[in-house]
């Protein structure tokens, strides 16, 4: 028999918050979390905002890892993965440390190891630690978890950029589907990026005040950086250790649009793939789905061909089912986007509650309708589809559901 | 991951894009003899590394006869090593006329290094020369899953796209992966293909995480060996057609080999005897959930590199996994091949399949005194064997990565 999967731990670093509490608040007052950037110069570009972590300073969670020779981007992801564990309550040495995975995605890697090295060949002056160099792959940031938190099972890297999250989070549950493991840290991890911010400057994709999802007049989407892990755990120990399982993981779909190295596919082809993909994974129909969380990073072209996605799976209730993007209120955190978004989610089936997309106030012909706006409302949440789109045509999508405990 | 089943994955296409050329049978022979393709890098390849470093270097590339000309002024080495080697596992599959259906073709590929430079330079040019200075078309290239989108875009696969970075285990986890989604039915083809190339910034990496040859470097890439100095950097392309067994016979493919099972586990302890216990309990799952014992294994294609600590690991594992049959054949085939980093369990698994094909155990070049205070391996030689290989041909081929990680892979010949 097939096993069903809990999630019952949830760790997150944003823009708008730290901890999930601070996070989930400060999502339903639809604050927005993006300003101009302090952690480099950004005078040199034409924009000037994005979202930064600020209320959280990640190395004050390690115990295992020496901060000094470990790159922004692993602190993050360990400290969200601490943050995850804490929540939980799940004891890994109880459980068997071989019987815990760890997978995690990211955009850009330990690319602060990259720009500190730049700032010194400019300065002239000053050297890297040995070993910031040496855990510069992103091998690291997933090894780094496993080493703070002592996890010996299967322990993976998925780089697949902005849907990485949701990458992570699929292959996770497959290692408890498949009895490998009886838990898994999965999400994704990004540090704010000069690199990252010079490739979306250079595209033309950034906004120059705030990222407006679905909204008519949006500008482009917004630098950011962040982690987010979720504990995964099969659902027969969750329940028999009593643990808080905020939802149920019930499939995953993967597609690629196969179409450019940037652009998505003009009717976004491969978000549709995917979407059911996932929907036949979870063995629902699209009429089942409560609630869309959309990729939505505020470009036009995204929000345009992720609706027309949207409206090819779920015809006449496209504009009738509830979407929100997260990314008006904290930008987009890359790697560790959908990973924030599977927080929000999680909390959202929890708490009967949508998160609302801020910044917006004209709607898109081109878009769809039902976009839930600048306050978070009250509605009942069962089914939640969540997206998630990267440059690489790389799309992953994740189904999350209402626990149902007798099932 | 990989259980008994009544439908195996089988491998039917292998390309490989390498020192040793573009030639399958050619890389076998290579491999098995114990070729030297080893050159000492020029100096700015070595620009920021300490002292000299040998290595393992496709000289004298060209993808336009194999790859045409078209967007290959878009593509690092890396992408065009990838899509060079993905190409010709498809024609070796028997997909020469018409490619699959791109909804039943994925993609999973493993590298760590295909956009180190890039980043940098990007970065760099950005700061100095301003941001308008950097190039659109390079802004794809900064992510290390831009050689398995251009893959995608060039054979029109859309099933799944999925990179992984797991240092010196990633292509074996890249071939566990692809096995799953064969038995989810998430795809009817996948393509696993490993890359790295060599470069300046590459091996600034390697240098500092210290496993490039402070002295003699000459005598780097010695697998097992008591003299070796560090890892022989290597770049290349390997490539792996996996499918359904089912699917393979109805449209007539050869089928070279099954895979049969992939596990993974994780150490966080450097000390050689505590990673040691790491990739046992690799080696024990994987064959456990092949459904099979230590004592069906008839050789093991290891992947030992030279890195002494690693080495010293793996010489433990295997005594201890082993120990109902201590001459069981081993060949560390990186001796060879170099370490390929995130291609190298794609180049150990092409290396096992030529032994299964030709029935040659390879050689282990440079094998001769066993490193000091850590057990023999009894069955490795510095030369080519034949291989009696009497029940399923069942080869185990391991893998670690130097910050813990440790994966193996059972195959066998197809039935």
């Amino acid at each position: 028999m097939t096993r069903r999967i809990a999630i019952t731990g949830l760790g997150v670093l944003s823009p708008i918050g730290s901890g999930h509490d601070v996070f989930w608040g400060n999502l339903c007052e639809g604050h927005v979390g993006t300003a101009r950037i302090e952690a480099f110069d950004v005078s040199i570009f034409d924009t000037h905002n994005g979202g930064e972590v600020r209320d959280a300073d990640p190395r004050s969670y390690l115990k295992q890892l020496n901060p000094a020779e470990t790159p922004r981007t692993t602190q993050l992801a360990a400290a969200a993965a601490r943050m995850a564990l804490e929540d939980s309550g799940l004891n890994i040495d109880e459980l068997g440390a071989d019987r815990v995975g760890v997978c995690i995605g990211t955009t850009m890697g330990n690319i602060s190891v990259v720009e500190d090295n730049n700032d010194i060949r400019v300065e002239g002056t000053g050297a890297l630690a040995a070993n910031l160099v040496a855990h510069m792959p992103e091998a690291y940031i997933s090894a780094a978890v496993a080493t703070e938190l002592g996890a010996e099972g299967p322990c993976l890297m998925v780089p697949t950029a902005c849907a990485a999250g949701n990458y992570a989070i699929s292959w996770g549950s497959d290692l408890i589907r498949d009895g490998l493991v009886d838990a898994a840290l999965v999400g994704g991890s990004d540090a704010i990026s000069r690199a990252c911010y010079s490739v979306f400057n250079r595209l033309g994709a950034l906004a120059p005040e705030v990222c407006q999802p679905f909204e008519k007049n949006r500008k482009g989407t917004m630098v950011s950086e962040g982690a987010a892990v979720i504990l995964l755990e099969d659902m027969d120990h969750a329940i028999s250790r009593g643990a808080t399982i905020y939802a149920e993981l019930l499939g995953y779909g993967l597609a690629c649009d196969a179409h450019h190295p940037t652009a998505p596919h003009p009717q976004g082809m491969g978000a549709a793939l995917a979407i059911n993909s996932g929907l036949a994974d979870a063995g629902l129909t699209s009429g089942q789905v409560s609630y869309i969380s959309a990729h939505g990073t505020g470009t036009k072209a995204n929000d345009a061909t992720e609706s027309q996605a949207i409206r090819n799976i779920f015809g006449e209730l496209a504009d009738e089912i509830p979407v929100s993007s997260i990314k008006g209120m904290m930008g987009h955190t890359m790697g560790a986007a959908s990973a924030i978004e599977a927080v929000a989610c999680s909390l959202a089936i929890q708490k009967s509650m949508l998160p609302p997309t801020v910044n917006y106030e004209e709607a898109d012909p081109e878009c769809v309708k039902n976009i839930v706006p600048n306050k978070a409302v009250e509605h009942p949440v069962k089914i939640i589809v969540s997206n998630a789109f990267a440059f690489g045509g790389n799309i992953s999508i994740i189904v999350l559901g209402e626990v149902n405990h007798v099932a | 991951m990989l259980h008994k089943s009544d439908d195996p994955i089988v491998v039917t296409g292998l390309g490989a894009v390498s020192p040793y050329g573009l030639d399958i049978e050619q890389l076998w022979s290579s491999i098995e003899s114990g070729a030297n393709v080893r050159s000492l890098l020029d100096e700015e390849l070595s620009a920021h590394v300490q002292g000299p470093v040998y290595g393992n270097k496709i000289e004298g590339w060209d993808p336009v006869p194999l790859l045409g000309k078209k967007g290959m002024q878009f593509m690092k080495p890396s992408a065009q090593y990838l899509l060079g080697s993905s190409v010709l596992a498809l024609k070796g599959a028997g997909f020469e006329e018409e490619l699959p259906n791109p909804d039943d073709l994925a993609v999973v590929v493993s590298t760590n290094h295909a956009c180190t430079q890039v980043r940098i330079d990007y970065d760099y040019t950005a700061i100095t020369d301003g941001p308008k200075s950097v190039s659109p078309m390079d802004a794809p290239n900064t992510l290390t899953n831009a050689p398995a989108s251009y893959l995608a875009i060039r054979i029109q696969s859309r099933a799944a796209n999925t990179t992984i970075a797991n240092g010196q285990c990633g292509g074996l986890d890249a071939l566990g992966y692809a096995c799953n989604l064969l038995r989810k039915g998430r795809a009817k083809y996948v393509v696993v293909g490993g890359v790295e190339e060599i470069n300046s910034r590459v091996l600034w990496v390697y240098d500092n995480a210290n496993v490039l040859s402070k002295q003699s470097p000459e005598n780097a890439g010695k697998s097992f060996d008591e003299s070796s100095t560090g890892w022989l950097p290597s770049e290349g392309s390997g490539a792996i057609v996996l499918e359904r067994q089912s699917d393979a016979l109805a449209r007539g493919a050869k089928i070279l080999a099954e895979i049969v099972s992939w596990s993974s586990s994780f150490v966080a302890d450097p000390s050689p005897e505590k990673r040691a216990a790491g990739l046992a309990r690799t080696m024990n799952n994987t064959l456990r959930l092949g459904g099979l014992t230590a004592d069906d294994v008839e050789l093991v294609i290891a992947g030992a590199s030279g890195v002494r600590e690693q080495d010293a690991a793996e010489a433990i594992a295997l005594n201890s996994v082993f120990a109902s049959q201590p001459d069981v054949p081993v060949s560390a085939v990186k001796a060879t091949i170099g370490e390929c980093y995130g291609a190298s369990g794609i180049f150990q698994t092409i290396a096992a399949i030529g032994a299964i094909q030709r029935s040659v155990i390879p050689a282990t070049p440079g094998y001769e005194t066993p490193q000091e205070a850590v057990p023999a391996i009894a069955g490795i030689r510095s030369s080519a064997r034949a291989w009696n290989n009497k029940q399923d041909g069942t080869v185990l081929i391991s893998a670690q990565d130097i910050f813990g990680a440790s994966s193996a892979v059972v195959i066998r010949s197809a039935v």
